[in-house]
């Protein structure tokens, strides 16, 4: 039975086995090391190419660049202001004179305008005339205008006069402005 | 001791490991995370420079007299307080530009610590002025004071025969706190903006310029223009 077993041969396996463990072992440990080393490098490197000095350091010469011409830049920002607050007050305005105008160039030959008034949202305006005919033919224009809606709206006659001493037809007219 | 013995050569690569997966976890990881950061950083500190080189360059490059050009008309057409002047120049030009007789004035000055204000914040300065002509010269009358510096409104036209008396709110602005930030990227002009100005700067009056009106200079970090 004993001629059976052989333990120097065992004994051999075990200790290759061992080795081989220990070897893969050390390799392992070495992969990590060389792992761990080369990503703190990498990190580094890279680190190194954000660095943030060199980019605060041109911010502080630029920014005494900009100090050098403050006044500049303040005229330039004044004028920015200005030119907002021109454009505010401009698009928001109302321009009378087209509202004057347009209605202006509707009196036909032989009305004369006696009063005319313009306020934020209404106008008025008196005309007179010798011609019954020309205050027809004006209030006539003056619908066809006021229904176009471009300008005026709610076009109301106030009223029309007859002086029998003069001969003259005076209307009064108001509408809104719109 | 026995067991010591047995696994010595155990240790070191163990160890090893274990330190190396420590020190992954405890350093590289967070150096990762950390790099992240540094270029989220960085990328806003690139962009902040670009900026404060943008505004360098535009500040280079802004032609002084231009400047000064731009500002005088801007300030003649809204002028930064009230400019009496320029509205009594403003209502003679147009009124001789139309053929108008100018009568009297009236200058409706109300509340000095609250000034009115109308059309959106603006505070304004409203005259009422009597003028000799007919209607016709009245609506040109209107159409050259909107072509007139300091900017206008009219607000009521009463014309009667030959004599008519006009309301107009001349509007004025203030110079507001500016804040000068260099990191905050200057507007140039937009081409609309432009456009406004070569409008303004073709009105009448518009070289018109009180001197007191002259931008003071600041030497500190943030201009600050506000006088009053």
């Amino acid at each position: 039975m004993s001629n059976y077993i052989n333990l120097i041969q065992n004994k051999d396996e075990e200790v290759i086995k061992e080795k081989k463990r220990i070897k893969i072992l050390n390799f392992i440990a070495a992969s990590f090391l060389t792992i761990i080393v080369l990503c703190a490098v990498i990190i580094f490197i890279i680190s190194t190419q954000f660095s943030l000095s060199s980019i605060k350091r041109d911010q502080n010469t630029a920014i005494f660049g900009i100090s050098q011409l403050k006044n500049k830049a303040g005229k330039l920002l004044m004028v920015n202001d200005r030119i907002k607050g021109i454009t505010e007050i401009l698009n928001k305005r109302k321009d009378y004179s087209i509202v004057s105008n347009s209605l202006l160039g509707l009196i036909p030959q032989g009305v004369v305008v006696k009063a005319f008034s313009l306020d934020k949202d209404n106008v008025k305006m008196s005309v007179s005339s010798s011609s019954l005919a020309s205050i027809n033919t004006f209030l006539n224009a003056l619908i066809t205008f006021s229904s176009q809606k471009k300008v005026i709206r709610n076009l109301v006659m106030e009223g029309i006069i007859v002086n029998t001493k003069t001969g003259q037809y005076v209307l009064s007219i108001g509408g809104t402005i719109l | 001791m026995l067991l010591y013995r047995k696994n010595k050569n155990y240790i070191l690569p163990i160890s090893v490991i274990l330190i190396c997966v420590f020190l992954f976890f405890q350093v590289i990881i967070p150096q990762i995370s950390g790099l992240f950061e540094l270029q989220k950083q960085s990328k806003i500190e690139q962009d902040k420079l670009a900026t404060l080189k943008g505004n360098l360059t535009s500040l280079t490059n802004l032609d002084s007299s231009v400047l000064d050009s731009r500002y005088k008309i801007t300030t003649a057409v809204l002028p930064i307080n009230k400019d009496f002047a320029g509205i009594i120049n403003a209502v003679s030009i147009a009124a001789s530009k139309t053929g108008l007789s100018v009568g009297d004035y009236d200058f409706l000055v109300g509340d000095i610590s609250k000034p009115k204000t109308a059309v959106t914040k603006f505070p304004f300065l409203q005259l009422s002025v009597n003028l000799l002509g007919d209607i016709t010269s009245a609506s040109n009358f209107t159409s050259e004071l909107y072509k007139t510096a300091p900017l206008s409104e009219v607000i009521s036209l009463n014309s009667s025969f030959n004599s008519m008396s006009i309301t107009i709110n001349f509007y004025y602005k203030t110079i507001p706190p500016i804040n000068f930030k260099e990191e905050i990227p200057l507007q140039t002009l937009s081409p609309k903006s432009q456009e406004i100005l070569d409008n303004i700067s073709k009105w009448s009056n518009a070289s018109f310029l009180d001197d007191a009106s002259a931008v003071p200079a600041s030497s500190s970090g943030s201009v600050n223009l506000m006088p009053f």
